[in-house]
């Protein structure tokens, strides 16, 4: 079929109501997520999760797509507004945009941020309609050990490009591994750390794993804080940008989409590496860097159109080679293996309507985020305005149904509870969950093919060095081994080692 | 990194390399189901291990700290885990509406530090609302318990 035929075909599927009902529901909820710090797209998405298996997993898989990057559109209103941001992603956007709106600049900060995403997030998706396919065409010509040793390297580089120190993101990552292997091992059905518990012989759920992680996790830590957010603007007015502000952003705009995409693509990139990037780059480049922080267009245009056109950039490994680049993706990836779906290179051919429903769905998605941003945005300063004591036990029950809803069994709601806890020492003792949760998704993955690898070869490891692809991937891997422990060595154990 | 979450680490890769053998760690050829876990645990002890004497020895001063909580997040965060753990052991025998709304109302009034009568009326309005929402309209069916509904 060839990319017109796909792309008919994707619009055809994308157009029926009820994708395009879930989208905005989607996207809806990824911006209120963004708008509400705490909850995240991880959270969100491992919330709404149970309430689709009884809708198509297309349309399932377009809902939790527009999550994803609505998100990241939400995620800059509270760090214009209140100076908190909305989103991991946002951070660097507080900088200057929370100037601009002191400056009784919020409308237009709010408005080229709108803009400057729709425009990071559709250039990426083209992007994305381009690569995938050749990509997914290369990758069908991996086994098991290139498949093993691309899944180590993307463990590896989300352990190497988080924000803990290297050496406890990779402790993070093993102990994911053993909590992947809980349950029956797949070859052979011996039951694994079961404990005698029927319900832990399918394995620990992702969704309660992620809700609790993130979403319990979360809360606890909020709940210790009791200070209130102020909305630094009561009216927003000006949203549309004006020919100077078109004229100042426009470089950033177009450099953000680059930097976001390329750095979307990279397991542990994505979208926070990114908006981070551009916004240094733009002070770099600029010819007032010391304005930066004061209020500056660029500093929130680049940031914000970056981080939206990583999230076209982490669709690719996800579609084309099953691997999830960052705790969201990994949660699709549970996501699509609840459905029934193996994401990898075979999706595009044996579910070609779903990756071409997905990429068409993006476009729609990233329309409605730019009409719903723009307008709604008085509904968004009225929502940050509940106080957060109001807010946090719904976002508990939320969490509590959604996870007996799940299976009507408590003891998911156990596990949530119990990770609940766990997260909330993670985070007070300084432990990412992301490489975690990257390897309880992925630690199944390369278990399987390290053991078809020892299979095929009798035993010798020699077959991972034997296969050019599979030996160029290991020599990766240990070439950022060695260099993030010589960093760690090097610069003391508080250094954050980044390639 | 804190020498006690280090400590515990430790422990933890111990009970999981040591509980892997019995599942048949198999050879190379053929690894069995024990394999993985053992070297994840193998893994995760040596790394942990090694951060500890690190920590012990190190010169560099005290290191990275927690940042703990005051009196009064101390108080709060009690009271919301005793909450939901108090949710999880009863959901299923007080049923969903009854343990929703003391969990609701609780919330608001003590965490939330809402008045009681604003609490309560807060705690009945949002049960209802989600119980309209998620067993009405989306058809979750929740444990009817003591009420039977």
């Amino acid at each position: 079929m060839d990319l017109f035929a796909n792309l008919q075909n994707g619009v055809f599927i994308c157009l029926q109501p009820i994708n395009l009902l879930l989208c905005f529901v989607g996207v809806l909820v990824g911006t209120l997520v963004g708008v509400l710090p705490g909850l995240g797209p991880s959270a969100a998405i491992a919330l709404l999760l149970p309430t689709t298996f009884h809708i198509p997993p297309i349309s399932a898989i377009i809902m939790l797509a527009g999550i994803y990057y609505g998100a990241m559109y939400g995620g800059s209103t509270t760090s214009i507004l209140v100076n908190i941001p909305g989103e991991a992603a946002s951070v660097i956007t507080t900088l200057d945009g929370y100037q601009m709106a002191r400056k009784g600049r919020a409308g237009a900060a709010l408005g080229i941020s709108a803009f400057g995403s729709f425009i990071g997030g559709t250039l990426s998706i083209v992007a994305l309609m381009f690569l995938a396919p050749p990509l997914a065409e290369v990758a069908l010509g991996f086994g098991p050990p290139e498949n093993f040793a691309f899944l180590c390297l993307g463990l590896l580089l989300v352990s190497s490009l988080g924000g803990a120190s290297f050496i406890k993101a990779i402790m993070m990552a093993v102990l994911g591994v053993f909590l992947g292997s809980v349950g029956r091992d797949v070859i052979t059905g011996t039951p694994r750390f079961c404990f005698g518990i029927t319900d832990l012989m399918d394995g620990i759920g992702i969704v309660p794993l992620v809700m609790g992680l993130f979403g319990i996790a979360e809360v606890l830590l909020n709940v210790e804080e009791t200070a209130q957010r102020v909305v630094v603007a009561k009216h927003i007015g000006g949203l549309l940008p004006n020919l100077k502000d078109w004229k100042d952003s426009m470089g950033a705009i177009l450099r953000g989409t680059g930097i976001g995409f390329f750095l979307g693509i990279l397991p542990g990139g994505g979208s926070i590496i990114a908006s981070f990037a551009s916004y240094s780059i733009e002070k770099k480049i600029s010819k007032e860097p010391e304005k930066f922080g004061t209020g500056m267009i660029q500093g929130v245009a680049g940031p914000e159109t970056a981080n939206n056109a990583a999230t076209g950039g982490a669709f690719i490994p996800l579609l084309t080679l099953g691997i999830p680049c960052n705790a969201v993706m990994a949660v699709l990836v549970g996501a699509m293996m609840i459905y029934g779906i193996h994401p990898g290179p075979m999706l595009i051919r044996d579910h070609g309507d779903l990756f071409w429903g997905v990429i068409i769905s993006m476009y729609f998605g990233n329309i409605m985020l730019l009409i719903l941003n723009l307008p709604l945005i008085g509904l968004w300063v009225k929502i940050l305005k509940v106080p957060y004591p109001i807010l946090f036990p719904l976002i508990l029950i939320f969490c509590l149904i959604g996870a007996f809803s799940l299976n009507n069994n408590i003891f998911d709601v156990t596990i949530m509870v119990l990770f609940g806890f766990v997260g909330y020492l993670m985070r007070k003792f300084r432990y990412d969950a992301a490489p975690l949760i990257m390897a309880f998704v992925l630690g199944p993955m390369i278990e399987e093919n390290l053991r078809h690898s020892l299979l095929l070869s009798k035993g010798s490891p020699m077959i991972f060095f034997t296969r050019p692809v599979a030996a160029a991937l290991i020599l990766v891997n240990l070439f950022l081994i060695i260099r993030s422990l010589y960093k760690y060595i090097v610069q003391g154990r508080s250094a954050k080692v980044i390639l | 990194m804190d020498k006690s979450s280090l400590s515990f680490i430790l422990v933890l890769s111990v009970f999981i390399s040591f509980g892997s053998i019995p599942l048949k760690l198999g050879t190379l050829a053929n690894p069995g189901p024990g394999f993985f876990p053992f070297v994840a645990g193998a893994i995760l002890g040596i790394l942990s291990l090694a951060s500890l004497i690190e920590r012990i020895f190190s010169s560099s001063g005290k290191g990275e700290k927690s940042s703990w909580p005051a009196k009064g997040g101390i108080r709060r965060l009690i009271q919301t885990s005793l909450a939901l753990i108090f949710y999880v052991l009863f959901l299923e025998k007080a049923g969903f509406i009854l343990i929703t709304f003391c969990l609701l109302t609780f919330l608001f009034w003590r965490v939330g530090y809402q008045r009681w009568h604003v609490s309560f009326a807060g705690g009945l309005l949002f049960t209802l609302f989600f119980y309209f929402l998620f067993r009405v309209l989306l058809q979750v069916p929740f444990p009817k318990g003591w009420l039977g509904i």
